[in-house]
């Protein structure tokens, strides 16, 4: 099944769960980690094309749909970044360990606003796509009406 | 005598009526050769062009649905060669083919946002041309099959 709200469908899903994450890194950016528990690290989400299936090769005259390749995209992973977390020395605070740093996350807030511009402008973009599909439906659906 | 050819006359339009309708039965499962069975040539050749157009709509959907996917390369259909493949062979599908003028970016992924969404509006724009013609045809035909064209 593949047609084309089923793709544009998979899009917007995919560009979701990206923001999803790019708003759970933000709202992190700041957050710190007492010493000996693990910091919040940004978390990635990997984008994958839709894979065709094996049965999906050959074309057969009886049945289109089923035999046409799955398009779309999918959520392959949601990684955490390998990146180092931020030391910022204070030794006042509670949660500084014995050199007086506090341990941060390791959220970098520029590359996150880049990856929300980035999401948000092929999610609207897939919008785009929706409308667009909508309107041709719509006239073609005018088309048939015999008067 | 009479009964007999009025026997005659009533079998013989009816056996043509059957043999149309098991011919259109019979081959239900393949649309097209419905379509050949009709012998309405616009028909054929309208279909022929909204299924290259609704292919290349579903492959650029695909293309910015794909937009941030590393690796991915974008495809298109030529719709010159997918349409004269679907006239001559209504149930032939087209070849997709990776876009050969693009850049390539540095997670291996080619796809111009800008350049789709242009694609996308220009095959949207000819679906509808399309569209509009067939629906011209299509009343143009019904017009021609009215007994009394133009009148009551």
């Amino acid at each position: 099944m593949s047609d084309i709200y089923s793709i544009v469908g998979s899009s917007l899903a995919a560009e979701n769960m990206r923001m999803a994450a790019i708003a759970s890194n933000l709202a992190n950016v700041n957050s710190i980690a007492a010493p000996g528990t693990r910091p919040y690290r940004a978390v990635e989400t990997v984008f994958q094309a839709a894979e065709i299936g094996p049965d999906d090769t050959g074309p057969s005259a009886d049945d289109g749909d089923a035999t046409a390749p799955d398009l779309g995209v999918n959520v392959a992973a949601q990684v955490q970044s390998n990146g180092p977390p931020v030391q910022k020395y204070d030794p006042s605070s509670p949660y500084a360990d014995a050199d007086g740093y506090v341990t941060g996350s390791n959220v970098n807030q520029a590359d996150e606003m880049v990856n929300l511009i980035d999401s948000s402008s092929t999610y609207s973009a897939s919008v785009a796509v929706l409308q667009q599909a909508s309107k041709i439906d719509q006239q073609l659906i005018s088309s048939f009406q015999v008067t | 005598m009479v009964p007999e050819t009025k026997d005659n006359q009533n079998s013989g339009p009816r056996s043509k009526i059957c043999g149309a309708s098991q011919i259109y039965v019979a081959s239900r499962p393949k649309p097209n050769d419905a379509w050949d069975a009709m012998q309405i040539g616009f028909l054929n050749f309208y279909s022929g062009v909204l299924n290259v157009r609704q292919d290349r709509a579903d492959l650029i959907a695909n293309n910015i649905a794909n937009a941030d996917t590393p690796g991915y390369k974008a495809v298109d259909v030529n719709f010159d060669d997918a349409l004269s493949g679907q006239v001559s062979d209504p149930n032939s599908t087209p070849t997709a083919e990776y876009r050969t003028d693009v850049t390539v970016g540095l997670n291996g992924n080619d796809v111009s946002l800008d350049r789709e969404r242009i694609e996308d509006a220009q095959n949207g724009e000819a679906t509808e041309a399309s569209a509009t013609f067939l629906h011209q045809s299509t009343a143009d035909l019904i017009a021609a099959l009215r007994p009394n064209p133009g009148g009551d």
